[in-house]
């Protein structure tokens, strides 16, 4: 097994261990979708026409949420000073984490947006589009927070810091996945939205491991 | 010049004009030392002397702000992989996770050395330092100088041949004495086989042979405008 596996297979086993962390995000998504048909009131047409956008408001928060500890535990407890001596590279290290975040965060979020969808009246045509938007939105999501992740790591109050870096650059994701599900519900083509939302993430796969590595190494000088 | 066991080789690491800063303060200049197969350097000094600080210079983890320090006669950060490869550190904190067992933490770091089966490798080595009956308790459940025992336990996971140089930064902190004199057993061992300790301590350890350092002689006498004008015209080697 190499070592960027092995790391992966830890991460994952640290997270299913405090189970507590994985499910905190999912249930705030959960939560954070209940909240709206409260506030706007239950009427069927306005809940249908909200939804793709809720939805996906709401699994950017959640997924926002378990961020800051991305890096943070490893860095408070000297492991990441081992990693980055160890014999894999720095890039391979947050690939690994980044990776380790959005199976552990982001797929339970796309498993509970059906259910979520059902909640606000979503219309029937309007589901795989949904899934297949999250499954592009989610990685993307993990990927431009491990980079806010790496840089405010150490940061005094980095926790509220990662936020402010971190939301603006979620917006394109969000324009494009929020239209993909709109064009299909009112009957055109998702196409070029999937495509942007594609290229965006085809660009963050190989720049977020670089770029956060980087930040990695400034934060252990 | 302070030499080590074997002098006039260029085999080994070797410091050239080492200065450190911390903020804007020297905490070191104009440090030089050798340190071949087979030695051992002990650094000693108050606190805030740059023991630590040292330490992470010849792990790699920071850059020196001048001076050089070479392997075999080759400048380290020219190759800071191969670098990487030739050492273990074992800083203050001991990277043990609460939620993983003894044995778990450490197969860990086995297998991310890149060593083969890493399990068998990681029972041998908390075995070598007496902690193979607490080797499923996981990482909350241990004590402090257990956690410490579980990170020293790295150390003997690959022979000397593979990871020559050891960097440990107060290794006998917490420890009580019969895992000090475990660790000075390994350290032994590690020599004999050619490999190259650098430790800190404040309480003395039993290390043969081994060459002192005081970073507190190193300390104070430069003032920072000379350390800038060493690296404006180049530090002479």
């Amino acid at each position: 097994m190499s070592a960027f596996l092995r790391l992966l297979r830890r991460d994952l086993r640290l997270a299913l261990r405090q189970g507590a962390d994985a499910a905190m995000a999912v249930l705030f998504f959960v939560l954070c979708v209940i909240m709206f048909p409260f506030g706007i009131g239950p009427e069927p047409g306005v809940l249908a026409r909200i939804a793709p956008g809720v939805i996906l408001v709401a699994a950017l928060l959640a997924s926002l949420l378990s961020l800051d500890r991305l890096f943070q535990a490893d860095h408070e407890d000297g492991s990441l000073e081992l990693l980055s001596l160890s014999s894999l590279p720095m890039e391979a290290v947050a690939a690994a984490k980044v990776l380790a975040h959005w199976l552990v965060t982001g797929v339970p979020l796309i498993l509970a947006a059906p259910l979520l969808a059902l909640f606000l009246n979503l219309p029937a045509d309007g589901f795989p589009i949904l899934l297949g938007t999250l499954l592009l939105v989610t990685p993307l999501l993990s990927l431009i927070g491990g980079i806010g992740a790496a840089l405010t790591l150490g940061a005094r109050r980095g926790g509220v810091l990662l936020p402010l870096l971190v939301l603006p650059l979620y917006i394109p994701a969000l324009i494009f996945a929020a239209a993909s599900i709109d064009s299909v519900l009112t009957g055109q083509s998702a196409r070029p939205h999937l495509l942007l939302l594609s290229g965006l993430l085809a660009a963050a796969l190989p720049l977020s491991p670089w770029g956060a590595a980087a930040a990695l190494r400034a934060a252990l000088e | 010049m302070i030499q080590g066991q074997t002098p006039s080789t260029d085999q080994g690491l070797a410091a050239h004009r080492l200065t450190c800063l911390r903020g804007e303060r020297v905490v070191f200049a104009d440090l030089d030392f050798r340190l071949s197969p087979g030695g051992a350097l002990i650094l000693v000094g108050p606190n805030g002397s740059g023991k630590s600080s040292l330490l992470r210079l010849l792990s790699g983890l920071s850059r020196p702000f001048s001076g050089n320090l070479t392997w075999d006669g080759a400048d380290i950060a020219r190759d800071p992989d191969a670098h990487r490869a030739r050492l273990r550190y074992a800083g203050h904190q001991d990277a043990v996770k609460p939620t993983l067992t003894a044995l778990e933490n450490l197969s860990v770091w086995a297998g991310l050395d890149g060593l083969a089966d890493p399990e068998d490798r990681a029972e041998r080595a908390l075995a070598a330092l007496a902690m193979d009956h607490v080797a499923d308790m996981p990482g909350r459940y241990l004590s402090a100088g257990q956690k410490k025992r579980v990170n020293l336990a790295r150390l003997a996971l690959a022979p000397a041949s593979a990871a020559p140089l050891w960097l440990l930064d107060e290794p006998s902190t917490a420890l009580d004495r019969d895992s000090i004199d475990r660790l000075a057993t390994l350290i032994t061992a590690h020599r004999r086989a050619g490999g190259m300790v650098v430790l800190s301590t404040h309480s003395d350890m039993d290390v043969a042979d081994a060459v002192t350092l005081n970073l507190a002689d190193f300390g104070a006498t430069a003032d920072i405008d000379d350390a800038f004008e060493d690296e404006a015209v180049g530090a002479p080697a």
